[in-house]
């Protein structure tokens, strides 16, 4: 086989990588602060790429200058959806109640698209759409290639918000331990609005910019919320850095995978992959719990 | 009667069912240390942490500077004035212990003389200073607690609660942070609400306190009192 194409494919994997690490690290920051598992994160995606398409039939909006007030609108619609239902069902007992709740509405969003939208695939043009840059004889789509970046820079932003921040330290401090978070007069019920917030807005970054190389259908949720969670689990859920390598992992297996394996096996081959490494790292688990 | 600065009166608590609080009361003048103690279970951790708003009671008020407290609410009591340093220290393991310090200092007033406050931490435990960068969660149980406290002095507080405070730590150390604790109640006025389990180390701090016992307030006396008092000695002093 041409190595050409392999490396073409390993650098188009990095680019889709980015896409899923983003959304990965979203569903993870909500985890890992609230200890809930969001089942509708791929659906949120989907609310947001609906968001772009709008943006871009009625004012006009290039996805990729769009990206802001995607995020702003996301964050606002996460936060809502925390505070008026999420936060709610958590007090009572268990997980369960979140675990219906989440996936119950990522249905529902589904459906909502399904009406509003039909079940058409819907594309938008951006500055960058159908331009390809040659780079050492590979071909880079140059959306793919700007979104990466986008991606990149977001990802930076948010560690350093985390960090240094004053929102983003009560944000890690209600993650390491709720109750000191409590006893230093932390309002964690506003701060995991936020966080959720927060997530919702990263999916949206991510949703915007898949929008500039990608179509929207109302079912489009699945596909990405699937490939979150392998993301989530292959990296650790609850670390961040995990999430982020594991997006990109899955990316490069799906794309060098279907090059190998030819594309009707890339989803076999990923799902064969993603259950040997469950294996593995429990088989590690197991022995260092041992050791 | 005038009101005690601090005053909790007739507290009753459930968990779901269970009651485990009966009519609580206890008071504190400002600048006193008061000491709950009781054996395990008795209630004391569930009354301070009703006090710090952690947990809502179903009846009884708590009044703190002639101002009611609000039940279940934290940061309430926080802005009041009235801090906790939990028992098990719940620090933020994966944060610095400078960071730790930091989220300490939560209100307006806290956060703005945070450089001072910080400076008087350092000087009270200089170990925490040469550890400033280190994770919280990699320092010994001991330094945790000086964290902890140090945390809690951070608020700038006008009462507080130390839950538990000794529960497997060296004695040494204790001794150290409450060393620094009378200092402090006898410098600046602040009151201490103590819970132990470890009686005699209590009684030697305190000025007066509580014996709880199944959720309610048995005896009650100065320290000496209680140090004297033959059912307190038989219980818990082990004479």
């Amino acid at each position: 086989m041409d190595v050409g194409i392999l490396v073409q494919a390993l650098v188009n994997g990095i680019m889709i990588g980015g896409i899923y690490a983003m959304v990965g690290m979203s569903l993870n920051m909500i985890f890992g602060v609230m200890k809930i598992t969001n089942f509708c994160q791929g659906e949120i995606v989907m609310v947001s790429m609906y968001i772009t398409y709008l943006l871009y039939t009625y004012l006009g909006l290039d996805p990729f200058l769009a990206i802001p007030l995607v995020a702003l609108i996301m964050f606002a619609f996460g936060a809502m959806l925390q505070s008026l239902l999420i936060n709610r069902s958590i007090k009572e007992d268990g997980d369960q109640n979140v675990l219906f709740l989440t996936c119950c509405l990522g249905i529902f969003l589904t459906n909502t698209a399904l009406l509003l939208f039909s079940s058409n695939y819907r594309t938008v043009e951006s500055i960058f759409s159908n331009q390809v840059m040659k780079v050492f004889g590979m071909n880079i789509s140059l959306p793919r290639f700007v979104s990466f970046l986008l991606l990149c820079l977001a990802t930076v932003l948010i560690f350093l918000m985390l960090k240094h921040t004053k929102l983003g330290k009560q944000i890690r401090a209600t993650s390491q331990n709720p109750t000191g978070a409590q006893v230093t007069g932390i309002k964690t019920k506003f701060i995991y609005t936020c966080t959720y917030g927060i997530g919702a807005a990263i999916a949206g970054i991510a949703g915007a910019c898949l929008m500039s190389f990608y179509y929207v259908y109302p079912s489009v949720g699945n596909v990405y919320g699937t490939r979150s969670f392998i993301v989530v689990t292959m990296g650790g859920l609850g670390n961040v850095w995990g999430a982020f390598s594991g997006g990109f992992v899955l990316g490069i297996l799906e794309t060098v995978g279907s090059t190998i394996v030819g594309a009707a096996f890339k989803d076999t081959l990923v799902f064969v992959v993603f259950i040997l490494i469950l294996v593995i790292k429990e088989n590690l688990n197991i022995k260092r719990k041992r050791g | 009667m005038g009101n005690a600065f601090f005053k909790a009166s007739g507290l009753n608590v459930k968990y779901g069912d269970i009651q485990v609080l009966w009519d609580v009361s206890f008071e504190a003048e400002k600048g006193e240390i008061i000491a709950l103690v009781g054996s395990n279970g008795a209630g004391k951790s569930t009354s301070v942490k009703t006090v710090a708003g952690l947990i809502r009671h179903t009846s009884g008020t708590i009044l703190f500077d002639e101002k009611e407290i609000p039940g279940g609410n934290a940061r309430a009591a926080i802005d009041a004035g009235i801090i906790l340093v939990p028992e098990g220290r719940q620090l933020f393991p994966q944060m610095t212990v400078y960071e730790n310090l930091e989220m300490g200092a939560c209100s307006k007033t806290a956060e703005s003389r945070k450089k001072e406050t910080l400076e008087k931490v350092f000087d009270w435990f200089p170990k925490l200073k040469e550890r400033k960068n280190q994770m919280a969660g990699t320092l010994s149980g001991g330094e945790q607690q000086m964290v902890a406290f140090s945390r809690g002095m951070m608020g700038l507080p006008r009462m507080l609660i130390m839950d538990e405070p000794s529960l497997g730590l060296a004695p040494n150390i204790v001794d150290d942070i409450f060393r620094i604790a009378r200092q402090v109640a006898e410098e600046t006025g602040l009151t201490i609400l103590l819970v132990e389990q470890d009686v005699r180390k209590a009684l030697r701090l305190a000025n007066r306190g509580y014996v709880l016992e199944n959720g309610v307030v048995n005896i009650t006396g100065t320290a000496e009192e209680l140090s004297n008092n033959e059912e307190v000695k038989k219980a818990y002093l082990g004479f």
